[in-house]
C-alpha cells in the first residue's frame, strides 16, 4: 500500500475510534438500565482518557488528510471532510459529560428559617448536625439536586440522595 | 459522583472511589436523620432549612413522588423476600445488616433486635413518619435492656421508658428525666432505600421478620 494509501486509510480508523471512545461511556452509563462492574470500570477509563486521546486522533486525521489531499479525487475528499467533521464531534462529545449536565448540585447553598421555609409538616428533611449546628435538606428538593456541598460547623461535607 | 479534585468517581450509596487516582478510598460517613419538618420544627424551633431554588423550584419533587416511584420498574431484580420497590430502612452494623419494612416498623412503632453482636432499638417519631434507631446500650451499665413506648398525659408526644432505671428517653435518645437523665443513646445510621437497591449493596443482608 504506498504512503497516500495509509494515509487514507488512517482518517476513516481513526473516526471509528474517537467514535467508540466517545459513545461507548454513553451507552454503558445509559440511564434506567444496569451495568456490570466490569463495564463501568471500562466506561468510566474510557470517559477518562477520551478527551486527550479524541483531540489526538482529530489532528492526525488533519494532518492525514492534509497529506492526501492533493493526489485525492474528491469522493475521497468529500469523505474526508464527512470523516473530518465525525471526529470533530467525537471531541466535542468526549469533553462534554452529558449525564453531569442532565443534574444541578448545589455549591453555595442558602438557608433559611423554618418559618420561612414553605414547607408542609410531612415533607421529609435529610438532617445532619455536627456539634452544635443543624442543617436539614428538604428531600423533595434533594430528589432534583441530589447533591449539596456544604459546610456544617466548619466540615465540609457532601450531602447526596 | 465525581471529586471537582482528581476526577475520580465516588458512589453515592457506599462513600467509596471506584474509579480514578482515589480508587478504593472511602470518604468518612455523617450521621444523618430522614425526618419530617414538623418533627424538626419541634425538636429546633430556630432550626433552618436548604432554600429552595427559584429557578429550580418547578422542577422538585411533587408530594406523590413516593406513590409513583413505587410503580416504576427495578432495573435489575431484588430478592423474592420483598417487592422490589418496597421500602426498607437498611441498618448495617460491623458484621451483619438487616433491613427493616417501613409499613411494619410504622406498625410496630418500637422494635427491639440484633444485627449481628450489636442490640439495637428501632423507633417511629412521635409523628408516625420518622425513624431512628440506637444502639441498645445504657451508658451507665454498658449493657443492653427492655424500652417501652409510653404517651405523656395529655399529650400526643411519646417517651421511651427503660426498664432498667425508669429513665425517660426522647425520640434524639436522650434522657429527660429519671437517673440516666443528661446521657443520650449512642444513633444507629438508617439508610432509607428500596429493597432491591439495599439488597443488591448488602448481598447478605436478612429482612427482620421474614
Amino acid at each position: 500500500m504506498s504512503g497516500t494509501g495509509k494515509l487514507k486509510l488512517a482518517l476513516p480508523l481513526a473516526a471509528l475510534i474517537a467514535l467508540f471512545m466517545a459513545m461507548y461511556p454513553l451507552f454503558i452509563m445509559r440511564p434506567f438500565d444496569s451495568q456490570s462492574p466490569r463495564q463501568l470500570q471500562a466506561a468510566l477509563y474510557i470517559a477518562r482518557w477520551g478527551p486527550p486521546t479524541t483531540l489526538t486522533l482529530f489532528v492526525l486525521g488533519m494532518f492525514a488528510t492534509a497529506f492526501a489531499w492533493r493526489s485525492a479525487r474528491w469522493p475521497w475528499r468529500a469523505v474526508s471532510i464527512v470523516l473530518l467533521l465525525l471526529l470533530g464531534g467525537s471531541v466535542a462529545l468526549a469533553n462534554t459529560n452529558i449525564f453531569e449536565k442532565m443534574f444541578h448540585p448545589r455549591g453555595t447553598p442558602q438557608f433559611v428559617a423554618n418559618a420561612d421555609a414553605h414547607l408542609d409538616s410531612d415533607d421529609m428533611l435529610l438532617l445532619v448536625k455536627i456539634g452544635n449546628e443543624a442543617h436539614a435538606y428538604p428531600i423533595r428538593s434533594m430528589g432534583y439536586h441530589h447533591i449539596v456541598n456544604d459546610v456544617v460547623d466548619t466540615v465540609p461535607i457532601v450531602a447526596t440522595y | 459522583m465525581r471529586d471537582a479534585e482528581t476526577g475520580s468517581y465516588w458512589q453515592q450509596i457506599s462513600g467509596r472511589a471506584i474509579a480514578g487516582p482515589l480508587k478504593g478510598k472511602t470518604l468518612n460517613l455523617v450521621h444523618s436523620d430522614e425526618i419530617s419538618f414538623g418533627l424538626w420544627s419541634r425538636e429546633e424551633p430556630s432550626g433552618r432549612v436548604l432554600a429552595a431554588v427559584p429557578e429550580a423550584q418547578s422542577h422538585y419533587e411533587k408530594k406523590d413522588w413516593e406513590a409513583r416511584y413505587a410503580k416504576l420498574p427495578t432495573v435489575i431484580a431484588g430478592p423474592p423476600d420483598l417487592n422490589g420497590r418496597e421500602l426498607v430502612l437498611g441498618i448495617k452494623t460491623q458484621n451483619a445488616s438487616r433491613a427493616y419494612p417501613y409499613d411494619k416498623v410504622r406498625q410496630q412503632k418500637l422494635i427491639a433486635d440484633s444485627i449481628g453482636a450489636t442490640a439495637v432499638i428501632v423507633v417511629l417519631g412521635p409523628d408516625n413518619l420518622s425513624v431512628r434507631a440506637f444502639e441498645n446500650r445504657l451508658p451507665s451499665t454498658q449493657k443492653g435492656t427492655d424500652f417501652y413506648r409510653t404517651a405523656k398525659a395529655g399529650d400526643s408526644e411519646f417517651a421511651l421508658t427503660d426498664s432498667e432505671t425508669g429513665s425517660e428517653w426522647d425520640f434524639r435518645g436522650c434522657a429527660l428525666a429519671g437517673p440516666l437523665r443528661g446521657t443520650c443513646l449512642r444513633p444507629i445510621e438508617i439508610i432509607k432505600d428500596h429493597w432491591f437497591d439495599w439488597a443488591h449493596y448488602n448481598p447478605d443482608t436478612t429482612v427482620y421478620a421474614r
